[in-house]
C-alpha cells in the first residue's frame, strides 16, 4: 500500500492563493471598482471580495493602475520613463495594424524570384531555402524554457489528456489533465502559437482555474496552447505535454 | 477629443485612415496612459531603462493588438490585463532565485489509513480553511504581500517594490508576521477540533 502524499505548509499556502472558479473576472473587478454593476453583482463581490486574499489584491492591483497617483518620491524616475516613452510614440502607434507596411510573404518572395535574371536564380534558390527553413521554424510551436528547466531536468514522461483541447463552444474556466504518478506539482502554461506566454500557474492538483487575467486573452477564433510540465518534490520536471491547441469558437463570454 | 471615451477613441481611429502616428485619437489614447503605464512599469522595476523597455514593449503588444479589441471590456482593463502580466512575467523572469529562511509551517499530518478518496476531501477542507484564516487573521498588506509571493510567485525583493513597503525588511516582515498568525490559527483550530471530539 502506497503512503499518502503528507500535507505541506508551503504547497497549502500556495493553494489558497490560487485562483478558484468563483474567482471574479476583471470586468467584474472594474465594474465593482467604479460601482457600475447590478446591486446584486455588487453584492456578491463584495461577498466574494470579503473571502478571497488574491481577489482583493488584483482589485488593489486594478485600482493602483487606474488611479496612477505616483508617490512623491517615484515623481522624477515616472516622469524620465514616460518621456522616454514620449520619444518613442511615433515608433510606438505605428505598430497599430491595417496601417502598417507589411512584410512580404513567402510566397511574395517566391513571386518575385520568378521575375529575377537567370544569373540570380542560384543565389536566389539558396535564399530562398533558407528563408522557407527559417520561415517553417518561426512558424513552429516555441519551447520556451520554463521556471524550472535547466540543470537537473528529468523528463521520463508526458502529461496527457489535457482539457480544454481543439475547438470550444464557450470560455473555459479550467484546464484539467492526468495526474502524473510522483509528481507533487503542475506547471500551467497558456501560449500563443509563436511561443509568447499569456499566462502561467502552479498548482498542487490536477486542475488549474483559469482566473480573469488569462481568460481576457481567450479571444473568439484566437489559437492558443496549452502545455503542463509535472514537477516532482525536488522540484524536477518529471513529464510535460505536447503543447495542446484550443480555439474558442463562439462569440459568447 | 478629450471628451470621447477610450473605446470612442479606438473606433474612430479605425474608422480613420492615414498613417497611425499621425491619428489625433490614437495619441489621445497614449496621452492618457503613458504615464500610467510609466508608473507602474517603474514601480515594479525600479530601473529607468528596464521601465522604459517593458513600458514600451507594452505599448508595442497593445496596439499591434488593437484589432483584437473586441470592446466586450473597457481599453483600461485590457491595457491593465497587458501590463499587469508583461511586469509581473518579466520580474520573475529577471529574479535571482534564492530561498529566505523561513520558519516550516506545521500542518496536521494525514492518517496513513484514510481512504485517498477521504484524503482528497480533507486536503480540500484545509485549503478552505487557510483561505479564511487568511482574510481572518491577516492584515490587508500581508494579505497582499502572501497573494504576491505564493500566488504570483513574486521574490520577497519584488514584492518590497510593487507594494512600495518602506519598512526595513520590506515583504519579509510580513511573510514572516503572516505565517506566524496562520500557524498559531491552525494550532488553535486544532486544538478545537480535538477538543470537540
Amino acid at each position: 500500500m502506497s503512503t499518502p502524499q503528507q500535507p505541506d505548509g508551503e504547497n497549502l499556502l500556495r493553494e489558497a492563493v490560487s485562483t478558484t472558479p468563483h474567482c471574479l473576472t476583471i470586468e467584474q473587478l472594474d465594474a465593482y471598482l467604479r460601482a457600475a454593476a447590478a446591486q446584486e453583482q455588487m453584492r456578491t463581490c463584495s461577498t466574494h471580495l470579503a473571502s478571497c486574499a488574491r481577489c482583493a489584491n488584483e482589485l488593489a492591483m486594478l485600482r493602483e493602475f487606474l488611479g496612477a497617483e505616483v508617490p512623491q518620491g517615484q515623481r522624477e524616475d515616472v516622469r524620465a520613463v514616460a518621456r522616454a516613452l514620449e520619444g518613442n510614440r511615433e515608433r510606438l502607434l505605428s505598430a497599430a495594424p491595417g496601417r502598417v507596411e507589411t512584410r512580404p510573404s513567402w510566397w511574395g518572395s517566391l513571386a518575385e524570384l520568378f521575375t529575377m535574371p537567370r544569373l540570380s536564380f542560384a543565389a536566389a534558390a539558396l535564399v530562398l531555402a533558407v528563408s522557407v527553413g527559417l520561415y517553417v521554424r518561426q512558424g513552429r510551436v516555441v519551447e520556451t524554457p520554463g521556471e524550472f528547466s535547466g540543470s537537473g531536468v528529468y523528463r521520463s514522461g508526458k502529461v496527457t489528456g489535457i482539457t480544454p483541447s481543439g475547438d470550444v463552444a464557450a470560455v473555459p474556466s479550467v484546464v484539467t489533465w492526468s495526474a502524473v504518478p510522483g509528481a507533487q506539482r503542475y506547471q500551467v502554461r497558456m501560449l500563443e502559437v509563436d511561443g509568447n506566454e499569456l499566462w502561467k500557474t502552479v498548482v498542487a492538483g490536477s486542475s488549474a482555474p483559469l482566473p480573469a487575467a488569462a481568460r481576457i486573452h481567450i479571444a473568439f477564433t484566437k489559437t492558443l496552447l496549452l502545455e503542463v510540465t509535472a514537477i516532482d518534490e525536488a522540484g524536477k520536471q518529471i513529464a510535460i505535454s505536447e503543447a495542446t491547441r484550443f480555439r474558442l469558437m463562439s462569440r459568447r463570454r | 477629443m478629450q471628451h470621447l471615451g477610450d473605446e470612442e477613441l479606438i473606433f474612430r481611429f479605425r474608422s480613420g485612415d492615414g498613417p497611425p502616428q499621425n491619428d489625433p485619437h490614437l495619441n489621445e489614447l497614449f496621452r492618457r496612459y503613458s504615464e500610467r503605464v510609466a508608473a507602474w512599469c517603474w514601480r515594479h522595476t525600479g530601473d529607468r531603462e528596464l521601465a522604459t523597455d517593458l513600458a514600451q514593449e507594452i505599448f508595442l503588444r497593445v496596439f499591434e493588438r488593437l484589432d483584437s479589441f473586441e470592446g466586450n471590456s473597457r481599453f483600461s482593463t485590457w491595457l491593465y490585463t497587458v501590463a499587469r502580466n508583461h511586469c509581473l512575467n518579466s520580474v520573475k523572469a529577471r529574479a535571482v532565485r534564492k530561498e529566505d529562511a523561513l520558519e516550516p509551517m506545521v500542518v496536521e499530518p494525514l492518517d496513513v489509513a484514510t481512504p485517498s478518496a477521504e484524503q482528497e476531501l480533507i486536503r480540500r477542507g484545509r485549503v478552505d480553511e487557510m483561505r479564511r484564516l487568511m482574510r481572518d487573521e491577516l492584515d490587508a498588506t500581508e494579505q497582499r504581500v502572501m497573494v504576491m509571493h505564493y500566488g504570483e510567485e513574486l521574490s520577497l525583493d519584488a514584492v518590497t517594490r510593487a507594494l512600495g513597503l518602506e519598512n526595513a525588511s520590506g515583504a519579509k516582515a510580513f511573510i514572516v508576521s503572516a505565517r506566524r498568525k496562520l500557524q498559531r490559527a491552525l494550532e488553535r483550530n486544532r486544538g478545537a477540533r480535538k477538543g470537540g471530539n
